[in-house]
């Protein structure tokens, strides 16, 4: 008698999905439509204007917020997706790396902060999110194709699952790493922990903080586009027919799309980092301030 | 240099902070430990073999007038920067009471401590502790922001503190762009700009240059001078101590062993460990004139034929230093002190033994009748 | 012309430059397809040959040795369970696919990564290399290798070996960036060669940081195991992405949990190794 083949678990587990799927249907169909609503929330402003306008527009804002460098790549790379024939699909990726960054950091930036503060807290969030990191992303697919069926759903909430962990425990080592006599700063000139926090602690956090968000931007990119394999649209779903239907201009033009997306979505979120004194936007304010323009 | 005299005279006479007999301890069982001590009068390092539980300061009690530099000098682990900030209460005591203007802190919730903290006391850290993304302006609006006052009105206050600490035109600059001894004023800037009357200096100028650390010091007494500020000064270093304080409060292994005068404590030290150490200091500035007199009584009647109003005079308080002066230019043996009329003559011998660092009562008390005799004369001579 | 007309021009200009490519460069790529299956069905045969429970002993061995006994208990049951749910075959495949994907990863990033850690000016460019690397989506890698090689674990290790390489490049680098200048003069003071300095004193003191960046390869290798499932490498991912396709929950939950299983073995052996290695280096 051999004990190969002897035993699932996936079989015994399979029925509580189904059992969930019964069930709690109205509950999920809620939650679907309000991550379609908000999917469609940022992507409709995005795809229905002119390109011309749109591309305008984000490079602009790239330019103030960073530099003209970035804005320059900005409006090359989306002329490009643009040329390239995959317009439409560039702008439902972007919003869906939107959407679930957003999340992501709505979930996790809160949860780092009161890690930090809880020792407790951090000790047992701290396995769950080891095993988090460890699992590649595509396992939180699975699950979520099971109860929201295929397409854009369960490609963010699978997306959020996996950008939050790593945001989530750099905000925790951002504030903890915060000098302690900046902190003892605030106490002694009467601030209430809510200022320390916002004041303080934040602003000093930033930096790293940024780094976290750059980090989840990239992850949810990546798992964005992989779920192009379970109709999520967008960039991803074309580099797969590229390469389920042997279409390799198709694969190839779809594949340029992406890494030009990347490169954009990483030096964008980068240079906030470190152009954060030196920007225009900066420059514009203090002038309206009158005052004098830093060096 | 600070004079001693002045801190006494102004004010209605309550102090500006009482301690009394505050204690704090750390560690588990930090309770026993404290009973402990108090009560069998175990050694720091005993009650932390025995509990654990380390002594940071034991029994102090010690009364700041208002408008006064005192200075708490002690080693590293002496326990004054516990002290210092049991006096605003970001470390609680273990036991024990402190009095700030007046209102005690024990009892304070956590919102009107925080008052308190605000437009009472303000503290300037060893290391600076500017806030690196915001501006030199902002950063001394910092205690305003806090009180809660608008925008405009706090940056302009801030402008206008910085132009007391002379750094008017770095008000845009961001602190990394400044130097340590810039940076501490920016600091001092800091804690004055919410008008405080106390101010608390924790080692403020340890981590700066020998020569900022004196043009700092010098600003400093200016500056609390003309404000009127009280302030609790902690250094580990004698000679600051001296230039800047008032009273000095020595501090040893958690205990205050010695306050005084800068010149009590030179003159007249409790221990050995206190005379060790200030043992370098010059007592060029220290050590008055009145300290060093034979009184004028006494010399009159060694020295009968010298007509006292006709000598050289100081004051009381003249320094050992005018005196040299003095006694040297003027290549004069005797110098009478003058409050009003004589009430003294220092010789000498004794502006010698002054800069020694010993006091008439030491002279007169040895050996040798000073009225008669070969030893007599020669003595106040 | 019209956009769409532009694009249609595009992508037949591409299929004629792949047909060219695949005409004249045949022999290029077949040798590397060949090359990379040769490695990956070698490594696979040493894993399948001997029966699961054999494996599951040495496994067993090698976790002990390395991390503990715990842990080797705790792995050695692990893989049972693999073979328990019918799934061992495939993990032994996967295995294969990362351990042929890693080394031949490590091969040319070791190298290229004393290179850069010596001389600034390679490492600048390495350091952008590898930044753009790690910023596109490993599931584009996939790209090429199906354009010029086809279907079959080839390509899945092309993609995997393009992602292993980055962090052991950056960590090779900067382990021996980091080497204390005290010991690099004590090196010049006893008149050390290069290469003397480097097998006795730089590579021993980066080995730590090397071994960090064979940890973070192997992790981020087994990762893009449902990605080499897609184009037909057997194994877990293949069985993975089967299950997404039809919805088969039962055998989606087995995969991912044999997959689990295959990476706490590989990371903690893996620590186990370089904790090893630092200790032995003092």
């Amino acid at each position: 008698m051999t004990i190969e083949n002897s035993f699932s678990p996936g079989q015994a587990i399979a029925p509580v999905f189904r059992w969930l799927n019964i069930n709690f249907h109205a509950a999920f169909e809620a939650f679907s439509d309000a991550i379609n609503a908000a999917l469609v929330l940022v992507e409709t402003p995005l795809i229905s204007g002119p390109p011309i306008i749109v591309i305008t527009i984000l490079s602009v804002a790239a330019c103030l917020l960073t530099s003209w460098r970035t804005a320059v790549l900005v409006a090359v790379g989306f002329t490009t997706c643009f040329l390239a024939g995959l317009w439409k699909e560039t702008m439902e990726t972007t919003a869906l790396v939107a959407v679930a960054v957003l999340v992501a950091l709505a979930i996790g930036i809160p949860l780092g902060i009161l890690a930090s503060r809880q020792r407790r807290i951090e000790l047992g969030l701290r396995p769950i999110l080891d095993v988090m990191q460890t699992l590649p992303p595509w396992v939180y697919l699975v699950p979520a194709v099971i109860l929201f069926g295929l397409g854009r759903v369960p490609a963010v909430i699978a997306t959020v699952i996996y950008g939050t962990p790593p945001i989530l425990r750099i905000t925790t080592l951002a504030i903890k790493g915060v000098p302690r006599d900046r902190i003892e700063l605030g106490r002694a000139f009467g601030a209430s922990d809510r200022m320390i926090l916002w004041k303080i602690e934040l602003p000093s956090a930033l930096p790293t903080i940024l780094v976290g968000i750059n980090q989840c931007i990239i992850l949810s990119l990546a798992m964005v586009v992989l779920a192009g394999l379970v109709g999520a649209g967008g960039l991803g779903a074309e580099v797969t027919r590229g390469l389920t239907r042997m279409e390799m201009g198709l694969g190839l033009r779809a594949g340029l799309a992406v890494v030009i997306l990347a490169l954009i979505l990483d030096r964008f979120s980068r240079a906030t980092l470190t152009a954060r004194r030196t920007r225009p936007l900066t420059g514009i304010a203090n002038a309206l301030r009158g005052r004098r323009k830093n060096k | 240099m600070q004079d001693a005299s002045r801190a006494n005279t102004s004010s209605d006479g309550s102090p500006m902070i009482a301690c009394d007999g505050v204690w704090k301890v750390f560690g588990q069982n930090s309770d026993v430990a404290l009973r402990d001590m108090r009560d069998n009068g175990l050694t720091r390092a005993e009650i932390l073999e025995k509990h654990n539980c380390v002594v940071a300061v034991a029994d102090a009690t010690f009364k700041v007038a208002r408008g006064e530099t005192f200075c708490i000098m002690g080693l590293s682990g002496s326990g004054k920067s516990t002290l210092i900030r049991l006096i605003n209460r970001l470390i609680d005591p273990s036991l024990g009471q402190i009095v700030v203007d007046g209102t005690d802190l024990g009892p304070l919730s956590e919102v009107r401590l925080r008052r308190v903290r605000s437009d009472k006391i303000g503290m300037v850290f060893q290391n600076v502790a500017l806030l690196p993304f915001r501006t030199v302006t902002e950063n001394v609006a910092f205690g305003l922001e806090v009180r809660k006052v608008a925008k405009s009105e706090r940056l302009a206050t801030a402008e206008r503190v910085l132009k007391t600490v002379g750094l008017a035109e770095w008000g845009d600059r961001y602190p990394s762009e400044l130097s340590g001894g810039m940076q501490q004023r920016v600091g001092i800037a800091r804690a004055l700009a919410a008008e405080p009357e106390i101010i608390l200096m924790d080692e403020p100028f340890s981590a700066l240059d020998p020569l900022i650390r004196r043009q700092l010091q010098d600003e400093f007494i200016d500056l609390a001078t003309r404000l009127g500020k009280t302030t609790v000064f902690i250094t580990h270093d004698p000679d600051e101590a001296v230039r800047v304080g008032n009273r000095i409060a020595i501090m040893r292994d958690g205990r205050i062993i010695q306050i005084g005068t800068p010149e009590d404590i030179v003159l007249r030290p409790v221990d050995d460990y206190v005379s060790n150490f200030v043992a370098g200091i010059s007592h060029l500035h220290l050590v008055k004139a009145h300290s060093v007199m034979f009184p004028a009584s006494e010399f009159a009647a060694a020295h009968p034929r010298i007509d006292l109003s006709r000598l050289p005079s100081v004051a009381p308080d003249a320094d050992v230093r005018e005196l040299m002066s003095l006694s040297v230019d003027r290549n004069e043996d005797f110098i009478a002190v003058k409050e009003g009329s004589v009430v003294g003559v220092v010789t000498r011998r004794s502006l010698l033994n002054g800069i020694l660092g010993r006091e008439v009562s030491d002279m007169t008390s040895n050996s040798g009748d000073p009225m008669t005799g070969t030893g007599g004369q020669a003595w106040i001579g | 012309m019209d956009r769409v007309s532009f694009v249609a021009k595009l992508d037949d200009a591409v299929q004629f430059g792949l047909d060219w490519l695949y005409t004249n460069g045949a022999w290029f790529f077949d040798a590397i397809d060949d090359g990379l299956g040769e490695v990956y069905s070698g490594i696979e045969w040493m894993l399948l040959s001997p029966p699961y429970w054999v494996m599951v002993v040495l496994f067993g061995l090698l976790g002990w040795k390395t991390v503990g006994v715990t842990f080797a208990l705790l792995a050695g049951a692990g893989l049972l369970g693999c073979a328990v749910m019918g799934l061992w075959d495939e993990t032994m495949s996967t295995l294969a696919l990362v351990l042929s994907s890693v080394v031949i990863a490590l091969i040319i990033a070791i190298p290229i990564g004393i290179v850069a850690g010596l001389k600034a000016g390679v490492n600048r460019y390495v350091q952008v290399a590898v930044d753009v690397i790690q910023t596109i989506p490993p599931y584009i890698y996939l790209l090429p290798g199906v354009a010029l090689i086809g279907y079959g674990p080839a390509t899945a290790m092309t993609a995997t070996i393009i992602v292993a390489i980055s962090p052991a490049l950056r960590l090779t680098a900067l382990g021996i960036q980091l080497t204390p200048l005290e010991l690099v003069e004590l090196g010049r003071a006893n008149g050390a060669s290069s290469m003397q300095m480097l097998f006795k004193i730089r590579l021993p003191l980066a080995r730590p940081s090397i071994m960090t960046g064979i940890n973070q390869s192997l992790m981020v290798s087994v990762g893009m195991v449902v990605i080499a499932g897609i184009v037909g490498a057997e194994g877990l991912g293949f069985v993975i992405y089967e299950a997404i396709r039809t919805l088969d929950i039962g055998k989606a939950i087995d995969g991912g949990i044999s997959i689990v299983i295959v990476t706490m073995v590989l990371d903690r052996i893996s620590q186990g190794l370089g904790a090893e290695g630092a200790m032995a280096a003092q």
